[in-house]
């Protein structure tokens, strides 16, 4: 009895020793998207170089795939990381049925009345902020007074991120009497570069200079287009250096762009990507796994990150600073502060948008 | 011997510090499934059922007002309802709020007449917030009382709960210090589980106090300390919780569902008579038709049944819809005479008439006679969905209406910002207009007679070309979007008829207030405040809410015999049988003509009945199915063949 009972103790401690496990789920786009699901993954790959956890990927192939796939987590992992919000109905279905493991919502929120349980934590993002401002440079550095914005699907996050896009030019319209004009479509999936590419180039030949994505695995092919298109215009080769690209853009004083989402984007096609919107989708899996390896302190609920908390932003555009006039970073610089202080509110709606003006804004320089 | 010493502490703390009694947890929850059972409205459950009256008047108001349909992506359930009352209500003791939480899991089964359901427990969001709020507490209370003792010993805090520890002083801070002082009396359980592993206990705090971590890397290694003594205490209180769900639901399943039980008579009468009384199957069928009548008028309760429900409902909507359109192309095929093509139309306009006519006017349930819902959660809720809610039908079309006007405010002042702004400083550019005088009442534009001459023309030309070009633009766009403006406009006051319809003066005032807020909100609407305001004020109020037939439990089982009695005559060539069930047509059009003391409403299915008592019924109804019963019998029954 005494040697069943030493061992079922020893075994208890082993078992309780094993390293703390975090298992993401992908949503549909897959890992490979260089956009959400990667973002995510390396906050996910941060976390087990520095808090040396174990990690796994379960990829989603289907939507119907979320439930199983959470479950199959679940059932052995610590804490578990649902990405995007189309897995927010399949979350709030899993994680009462797992009290002891933690799970980690990246952009999912509850639904209106709806109780999150205390083993969910929600990230969500102001991505309006971050995308503000990619409006606001595409507006300025546009040659053709037209712009773009391919969209994956109609979703909220996705929406706001057009909004906020969609702000940043009319505030650029509005503060600088211009008349930039954003041509817009949805691609109705975020795993389809193909349908992506296609869209970008309809608004490439419809006097589009630059094309802002949000669209996941899709917006691929945006940055695809861009390229090529740019490298059609300047006469390059596709692998032409930067400094030939740079160089065409200035003789040329125009060219074409993509801007990407979620992550920096911008290596993906140096010099032909002008900047990206980033959501730090790295940084809340990051933050939540090791607040949920904690006994104490898991972030519950809902938590928002945005620009005053660095959750979202700019990437820092190391291959096409040099495309944009210092006045505009200048200004941008001083808008943010507008927003950071609570001056400014970016709209998230198109209701919101609607009534948005800043025209009263005069710059202190 | 330790080693199981050890194991029943850790079983006594865990028990203790679940500081709740399971025996009366149990005991609380068969109080409360058996006061449901027996109905009785004036003890433990009083406010419980009051809520749940208000639950159905809350759906009853709101199917009335915006339809059935839930125009969100994620719909709300009854589980967040039912979790609503739960926190509306106020407990003497944990033990009687987590029965009460697994008791609404009872309730929620009951409603959808399906058996509870480890998976349906667990995600009823009273239940899981119960649960995890006293497992969390239990968990922060053993982390704080532990980790206190730890941070003592370190020397990073200065009192302890525990003080007969060893002193192993660190130069460190804490991030949290608060997570390390433990505020209430010492507790005796948690003494004795560091005096029974003291040795390794203060070996642990050692090794930690000679390692460089501060801030919250050393809390980290704090927290890990105490839970590697707390591993097993968390495992006996999920076991704990576990089994106790476990009660819940055998507890729950005691009922036998007698209604299922008569399929399974019927069947294996059914085989008997096949095989060894084949001549008696028509008497077999003529006993079992009767049989379910009987079942239907005395037993049937329709928001539980479902498998009743569900296999008259798709048997009878299929077989009624495939009778009515047959019997509608009757009408146009040939060789009929007048009297048989007016005798098939009337048959299916009868059974159209049947299903859309109003029959019942209740009176007693319209919201201003209904007091105890009024300041509700539940009325909240329907505030909620009428207008408050981004997805209510009022919100969602002042929001594009909002946008479209902010659409067109922007095009406007683009036009004039930008756009000809623009061309006037292109006309000043290329040296035509000098200057540009605005006074109060007079605009002058000082022109340069040099650039008007004919060697600018094809500037002129082109700057015009521009300029108009806009104005067209701008003007096709405008008038475009008039019209989905208009769009917007009617179908606001389509959905605020409907719900001022049913809406006393109280909720008309609360649903103004959430609507003036758009108008607050932005000027942009401004020029429809009028327009909104003369025509709410124009919406006369119903004083009676108008139900069909199948709104109501009484209704719906006279509408399954009625028509369950029609599938039978039309199938079976038999004529006693057709004589049979044309009887039993007549039977439930009698009934029609019955007014019960209470009408059961189905204010949606899966969600609590609501009773009225002041009604009218109309007789036309009827009238149309005895008329419908005897053309059928004559047109198609007995006398013809």
């Amino acid at each position: 009895m005494k040697k069943i009972l030493t061992v079922l103790l020893v075994l208890t401690f082993v078992l309780s020793s094993f390293a703390f496990k975090a298992t993401m789920i992908t949503d549909v786009g897959g890992l490979g998207d260089k956009s959400f699901n990667d973002g995510t993954w390396a906050g996910v790959v941060r976390a087990r170089e520095e808090l040396g956890i174990d990690i796994e990927i379960i990829i989603s192939t289907e939507q119907t795939d979320y439930v199983a796939n959470l479950q199959r987590a679940a059932q052995n992992s610590d804490v578990v990381l649902a990405v995007g919000f189309l897995m927010a109905d399949a979350l709030f279905n899993v994680a009462p049925q797992f009290p002891n493991v933690r799970f980690i919502g990246i952009d999912i929120g509850p639904s209106e009345g709806q109780t999150v349980p205390t083993n969910i934590a929600l990230y969500l993002f102001k991505e309006q902020e971050a995308t503000f401002f990619t409006g606001y440079l595409a507006a300025a550095t546009t040659r053709t007074e037209k712009v773009g914005y391919v969209g994956g699907m109609e979703i909220p996050p996705v929406i706001r991120l057009e909004m906020g896009y969609r702000a940043g030019v009319a505030a650029y319209n509005q503060i600088h009497n211009t008349n930039v004009q954003v041509l817009r479509s949805y691609a109705g999936a975020f795993d389809n570069p193909a349908t992506g590419k296609r869209m970008a180039e309809a608004q490439f030949n419809q006097g589009a200079d630059i094309i802002f994505h949000a669209a996941g695995a899709t917006g691929n092919g945006v940055i695809d287009a861009a390229r090529e298109k740019g490298a059609s215009f300047y006469g390059l080769s596709q692998n032409a250096p930067l400094t030939a690209i740079i160089e065409a853009f200035y003789k040329n004083d125009a060219g074409f762009f993509a801007i990407g989402v979620d992550v920096d984007q911008d290596y993906m096609a140096p010099g032909y990507v002008l900047t990206s919107g980033m959501k730090r989708v790295d940084e809340a899996a990051f933050r939540g796994i090791s607040t949920a390896r904690r006994a104490r302190g898991f972030e519950t609920g809902v938590n928002i990150l945005d620009l005053a908390q660095q959750g979202v932003g700019m990437s820092p555009m190391m291959y096409t600073k040099g495309l944009v006039p210092n006045r505009v970073f200048a200004e941008m610089e001083y808008l943010e502060k507008l927003i950071v202080e609570g001056k400014l509110v970016i709209p998230e709606n198109a209701t919101q948008l609607g009534t948005f003006n800043v025209s009263g804004i005069v710059f202190p320089f | 011997m330790k080693k199981l010493l050890l194991l029943s502490l850790l079983l006594i703390i865990s028990i203790t510090l679940l500081s709740f009694d399971v025996d009366l947890v149990k005991s609380h929850y068969k109080t409360f499934i058996n006061e449901y059972e027996e109905n009785n409205r004036e003890e433990v459950l009083k406010v419980f059922f009051d809520e749940m009256d208000n639950l159905g008047l809350y759906r009853f108001y709101r199917n009335k007002m915006i339809g059935t349909a839930e125009f969100s992506d994620r719909p709300t359930s009854i589980q967040t309802y039912l979790s609503r009352i739960h926190q509306n209500m106020k407990f003497k003791s944990i033990e009687e709020e987590m029965a009460f939480s697994a008791f609404l899991v009872y309730v929620q089964s009951e409603l959808s007449g399906t058996r509870m359901t480890l998976e349906r427990l667990r995600s009823m969001p009273a239940h899981f917030t119960t649960v995890q709020k006293y497992i969390q507490e239990m968990q922060e209370d053993s982390l704080t009382y532990l980790g206190n003792v730890i941070a003592y010993s370190l020397g990073l805090v200065e009192d302890s709960p525990y003080k007969d520890i060893k002193k192993f002083p660190m130069n460190a801070r804490l991030t949290s210090p608060s997570w390390y002082l433990y505020l209430d009396e010492p507790s005796d359980v948690f003494d004795e589980l560091i005096k029974e592993n003291k040795e390794e206990f203060e070996k642990m705090i050692e090794d930690l106090s000679k390692t460089r971590l501060t801030g919250s890397n050393l809390e980290f290694e704090i927290d890990g300390i105490s839970e590697h003594f707390l591993t097993d205490l968390n495992y006996y209180a999920n076991l704990n919780i576990e089994n106790l769900r476990i009660f819940f639901i055998e507890e729950s399943s005691k009922k036998f569902n007698f209604s299922l039980l008569r399929f399974l008579v019927y069947l294996i009468a059914g085989i008997i008579v096949f095989i060894f009384a084949k001549k008696y199957l028509k008497f077999y069928i003529i006993g079992l038709y009767g049989l379910e009548i009987i079942y239907f008028l005395f037993f049937f309760d329709i928001s539980r049944d479902i498998i009743s429900s569900f296999v008259y409902g798709s048997i009878i909507v299929l077989s009624v819809f495939l009778f009515g359109i047959i019997t509608l192309l009757r009408v146009f095929s040939r060789n009929k005479n007048i009297l048989q093509r007016l005798s098939d139309l009337f048959v299916f306009l009868g059974i159209v008439l049947i299903l859309i006519l109003p029959t019942y006017q209740i009176i007693d349930l319209t919201i201003d006679k209904t007091n105890e819902f009024k300041n509700t959660y539940f009325e909240n809720q329907l505030l909620n969905d009428t207008i408050i809610y981004q997805h209510a039908k009022v919100n969602r079309h002042i929001n594009v209406l909002k946008s479209l006007l902010g659409t067109e405010y922007s095009e406007i002042n683009s036009f004039y910002s930008a756009r000809t702004s623009r061309y006037i400083q292109d006309n000043i550019n290329a040296g035509i207009f000098d200057s540009i005088n605005i006074q109060s009442n007079n605009v002058r534009i000082n022109l340069n007679r040099d650039g008007l001459l004919y060697s600018n023309v094809d500037f002129h030309r082109q700057s015009l070309e521009n300029y108009s070009e806009n104005i067209k633009r701008i003007l096709r766009a405008s008038k475009f979007r008039e019209g989905f403006i208009e769009n917007e406009v009617k179908d606001i006051k389509k959905e605020i008829e409907n719900i001022f319809r049913y809406s006393d003066s109280d909720f008309r005032k609360k649903f103004n207030a959430e609507f003036d807020k758009f108008f607050a909100a932005s000027d942009l609407l401004e020029g429809y405040k009028n327009d909104f305001e003369s025509f709410k004020n124009d919406i006369e109020y119903s004083e009676k809410i108008p139900l069909n037939l199948y709104n109501t439990g009484h209704g719906t089982k006279i509408l399954v015999i009625f028509f369950f009695s029609l599938i039978l005559f039309i199938i079976f060539e038999n004529k006693k049988f057709k004589f049979v069930t044309f009887i039993g047509m007549l039977f439930a059009s009698f009934l029609m003509f019955i007014k019960p003391t209470y009408l059961d409403i189905l204010s949606e299915v899966r969600y609590p009945i609501i009773y009225s008592s002041d009604y009218t019924s109309s007789l036309i109804v009827g009238l149309i199915m005895i008329t419908l019963s005897l053309t059928i019998y004559f047109r198609r029954g007995g006398i013809r063949k």
